[in-house]
């Protein structure tokens, strides 16, 4: 290797680097200011792009101005985001999940209304900083490239200045920092907000106007480097400075390790050095910070809310779901199956997310572990359901085992651990070609079947899916009303407190991811001998990400919950097909409506029905027999 | 837009009434396509070459008219099974066109075969046509076929021996690089190097380096046309002189338009090509570049000749049925092909269609035509 090869391969790092870096500054900002991470913020950067591609080509600009016009009108869009949508949701004092769902929700239309706007190609960006390449000592840098670097550094110092030199960025710390005491002093909160979110856009403008030359303007151009991003802020531990450096360690760990390692694994040893940083520099002394799921309903509820005193309702509503086998039509059933599947794998998570408060962004990986495990069983190996079935989520478990260190982490550290985990898991199912068959994927696995009851249809399908779900949600139902599970709130509340009442925190947190990790396993079992195929890329980010969606549209700390939310996630998209091509700018819409009206999730809605009806016996009773001392 | 749809709304309204007497009937096509997400640009292809042959079978009159419903699947496998059961029970239709990704089609394969509805892929993953359904046929020419086409023509005729190969981590790169590489060792060659990039990658200077270092003359990129692209427009800026070498993933007018002067010589297979001079393949540029706005890519001339094969099978049958359709396709022999825009017609025992491919050039940002 000789050092000129070196020297590219790092110039080249940092100019890809400075890429994470400037949309990864608008991640730290508002999470630094309002403790969310803004699943938006590439649609921002796509936005920024667009805008000054239609300034430049249709209203011909010149490129100053098309820049700071890009950088002042994302910024609108992000005040008027955090205005309309995020703000009545936060004054709701919903849980932070909820926000994380809205913004979701802007993400997946906004993405669908660019396609309408904008069409579904990308269109080439007008190259801003023509000319030929610039070499130094054998050197090539791409004068766009300098330019990035360049205008990085110095939006990073003018961010520099305004958070230490002036009075509204003073204040702005001072509130990151500690929210109440600043608003004793007169530091306005909300206006704050609104500073953050329109800072963080404005950034995201100006990066896409920049970024886009190099990688195209395109609707997905944001979406692409999302995760890298977020992860330079993560290294970065969401300050501005360590944002930029976060950046830059990224983008020539990545490029270095393509060029001089190996390209296939590239992105393992990129996570795993992630990985690294997090565990090793990011461990808090105390536990701190807001929980995720704090202010979740069932916090608040005291009574045990419990399926105890429901059995009857329940049994005949279990027999009433299990006829439905037999009235609905084969494409209702298909999308049940694949709700019910996907709610076994919720119902783990919800104890992971619901009542552990854990943010568990991986949760896809361990399905696929299980799915890989049970489809392998059975393909190469040909043992029955009865054995890959049980395989399946044990082997997923023992995944959980092993991966739990990352336990120790919290808050969004915690996320973007579990998602660089989940990261390794799919690339490892998909590089190790020899065990996994790789990228092609696994066919030919055959539908469940027992001695004499051999499942070929759909029908047959639901009514063992349904019985594991129902399994499933018995057993976890008791475990989170027995002691354990009661212990498992206290320590998502108040994990300090816990201990002190002598209650492991640790080791509670670790048995409760093993335990979800073993359903999300079963439930890829499920999956696998019901599609008959299976590739890696049905366990990526994105479906871990769907999982979450499930969880808190059906109502955080809530089992029922878990299962509606899974419905209602798998049927939306489905049901939502005569809207063609506005399907996705629907859906993005319902998720923002069901986080700014619903913020206990639809559970909270069922509850809220019997609730009223509960009171009202309550108070009759009352009047009935008149306590009176 | 409208101006341009407005006489084939026009013709289609005529023809419904010229036929009125002879009650037409319908036949259902339903196409998989991701119109969302990050392979939205190949399904336009899809629903557009579909479009226009619907279109003027339906100006054209005659006794079967035909309803296409285009579902999305965002590229999400198990949104592509979903919508080809809604498609198969609920709407009836009496054949299937998609998925485009691999993996999806794949995954629609025993949904096709269960419900013995015929389906029609472009996906190229070997493995689609190998499952034993009589019900799938590919329409394109599968991955093990274009790329012994290809590295043939790189080492005989371009006289490059030594091609690196890079390649995006899903089925489609998998499947592209694999054949390449069995090209190769079938002319007693080995990749002079073999990198891998993750899809949603952007930036592959750690790659190119290694295919530097490898002393490569050629470099086969596989993935999207925006990462090859892009690809070739960063081998450029890093002062690499490589013969390109592209498959029909590449084929869409997107890729000149994007990669610009890096793309000028690289060498492509397509099964089809608005280069070619034929009167009939330049009508039909023409007619779909005024209706779309853009030239047609192999796609569009696959999905556009499906749909009149699906046609002709009901209408010589007089009777829209999958395993008339089904039957129809199978019969298709090198002897009595069916004649479309891409040449003949005819599916092996597996259900695979093959074709000459063109060899072209991108010469002042233009295909020309090198050898057929």
């Amino acid at each position: 290797m000789d050092t000129a090869t070196l020297a590219q391969l790092i110039v080249s790092g940092l100019t890809i680097g400075c890429v994470y870096s400037l949309v990864g500054l608008g991640f730290a900002l508002t999470l630094r200011a309002t403790e969310l991470i803004n699943f938006a913020q590439g649609e921002l950067v796509m936005l920024g792009a667009f805008i000054g591609l239609t300034l430049l080509t249709a209203f011909k600009l010149p490129f100053a101005v098309v820049f700071f016009a890009a950088i002042v009108l994302t910024g609108l869009c992000g005040v008027l985001f955090e205005s309309a949508l995020l703000r009545p949701i936060i004054s709701r004092k919903a849980p932070l999940l909820n926000l994380l769902i809205a913004t979701l929700g802007i993400s997946i239309a906004l993405q669908a209304l660019a396609i309408i706007i904008w069409g579904r190609e990308p269109l080439p960006y007008p190259e801003l900083f023509a000319g030929e390449p610039v070499r130094i000592f054998g050197i090539v840098a791409r004068q766009q490239n300098l330019w990035i670097l360049g205008l990085g550094l110095s939006v990073m110092a003018a961010l520099q200045y305004f958070f230490k030199r002036t009075m509204t960025g003073i204040s702005w710390r001072a509130a990151a920092l500690d929210p109440v005491t600043a608003a004793l002093y007169g530091v306005n909160r909300r206006r704050n907000r609104a500073l953050t979110f329109g800072l963080s856009a404005a950034l995201a403008g100006g990066a896409g106007v920049l970024i886009a030359p190099l990688f195209f303007a395109s609707f997905n151009l944001g979406h692409s480097v999302l995760v890298k991003a977020f992860a330079a802020a993560a290294i970065g531990g969401f300050g501005i400075m360590g944002t930029m450096a976060g950046g830059l360690v990224l983008g020539v760990v990545e490029t270095l390790a393509a060029g001089l390692v190996s390209s296939e694994y590239k992105n393992v040893i990129m996570y795993v050095i992630l990985l690294a940083i997090l565990l090793f520099f990011f461990r808090p002394a105390l536990p701190a910070g807001r929980s995720i799921a704090e202010g979740s309903k069932v916090a608040l509820v005291k009574k045990s809310e419990g399926l105890g005193s429901w059995t009857p309702v329940l049994i005949v509503a279990g027999g009433l779901w299990l006829a439905l086998a037999l009235v609905a039509d084969t494409y209702a059933l298909r999308i049940l199956n694949l709700a019910v599947i996907f709610s076994i794998a919720v119902l783990g998570l919800q104890l992971i997310v619901g009542y552990t408060g854990q943010f568990s962004f991986g949760h896809a990986a361990f399905f696929g572990v299980g799915a890989y495990t049970a489809a392998l069983l059975a393909v190469k190996l040909k043992l029955p359901f009865i054995v890959t079935f049980p395989m399946g989520g044990l082997a997923a478990a023992v995944m959980g085992l092993l991966v739990a260190p990352i336990l120790r982490l919290t808050g969004h550290y915690l996320a973007i651990a579990t998602l660089a985990m989940g990261e390794i898991i799919f690339l490892l199912i998909n590089n190790l070609k020899g065990i996994t068959n790789g990228a092609y994927g696994l066919y030919g696995i055959p539908m469940p079947g027992f001695w004499i009851w051999k499942i070929d249809g759909d029908e047959g399908f639901f009514i063992l899916a349904s019985l594991v779900m129902f399994a499933v949600l018995f057993l976890l139902d008791r475990l989170t009303e027995s002691r354990f599970g009661r212990s498992l709130v206290a320590v998502r509340e108040n994990e300090l407190a816990a201990s002190v009442c002598g209650i492991d925190a640790t080791r509670q947190k670790v048995v409760a991811f093993v335990i979800g990790t073993a359903c999300a396993g079963l439930a890829g079992a499920l999956y696998a001998h019901y599609m008959a195929y299976i590739n890696p890329e049905n366990f990526t980010f994105v479906t871990s990400v769907e999982m979450v969606t499930m969880v808190v549209i059906g109502g955080l700390g809530s089992m029922l919950g878990g299962i509606i939310g899974s419905l209602v996630v798998v049927m939306l998209p489905e049901y939502l097909r005569a809207f063609a091509d506005y399907r996705l700018i629907v859906y993005g819409g319902m998720l923002i409506f069901f986080m700014l009206f619903l913020p206990g999730g639809l559970m909270d809605l069922v509850r809220r029905v019997l609730a009223l009806r509960v009171k009202r016996t309550t108070v009759d009773a009352h009047a009935a027999t008149p306590v009176k001392p | 837009m409208m101006t341009r749809k407005t006489p084939f709304l026009i013709a289609a309204l005529l023809g419904l009434w010229a036929a009125p007497a002879a009650a037409q009937q319908t036949i259902k096509i339903g196409l998989v396509a991701p119109m969302t997400g990050a392979f939205a640009a190949a399904g336009q292809s899809h629903a557009t070459g579909a479009e226009m042959r619907v279109k003027e079978i339906n100006a054209a009159g005659g006794k079967y008219k035909i309803e296409l419903l285009v579902e999305d699947d965002a590229s999400n496998c198990n949104q592509s099974t979903n919508a080809t059961v809604k498609l198969i029970t609920q709407d009836k239709v009496q054949a299937v066109l998609g998925a485009v990704n691999s993996p999806c089609a794949l995954a629609m394969v025993p949904i096709t075969q269960r419900y013995k509805v015929p389906q029609f892929t472009s996906g190229v993953g070997t493995a689609i046509t190998q499952q034993g359904s009589e019900w799938v046929f590919r329409i394109a020419v599968a991955a093990t076929g274009q790329t012994k086409v290809l590295s043939e023509f790189a080492v005989k005729t371009l006289k490059h021996e030594k091609v690196a190969i890079l390649y995006s981590d899903d089925e489609y790169g998998a499947s592209m690089a694999n054949g390449f590489k069995a090209g190769l060792a079938a002319l007693n060659l080995q990749p002079a190097a073999m990198e891998i990039f993750p899809r949603n990658d952007q930036d592959f200077t750690g790659q190119l380096t290694s295919v530097k270092r490898s002393g490569a003359t050629a470099l086969y990129a596989v993935g999207a046309y925006t990462a090859s692209a892009l690809i070739a427009k960063q081998a450029k800026q890093l002062g690499m002189n490589l013969q390109l070498l592209g498959d029909t993933g590449n084929a869409s007018p997107k890729y000149i338009e994007l990669g610009g002067d890096a793309v000028e010589g690289a060498v492509l297979v397509e099964p089809f090509t608005p280069a070619d001079p034929d009167a009939k393949n330049q009508e039909f540029v023409q007619r779909y570049k005024s209706q779309f706005g853009r030239e047609p890519d192999g796609w569009v001339a696959e999905v556009y000749d499906t749909v009149g094969m699906i046609h002709e099978a009901v209408t010589k049958a007089d009777k829209a049925d999958p395993k008339v359709i089904r039957d129809h396709v199978a019969a298709f022999t090198e002897g009595s092909p069916y004649k479309g825009m891409l040449g003949n017609w005819a599916f092996d025992k597996a259900g695979d269609a093959s074709f000459p491919l063109y060899k072209v050039q991108i010469k002042n940002g233009a295909k020309t035509i090198l050898a057929r």
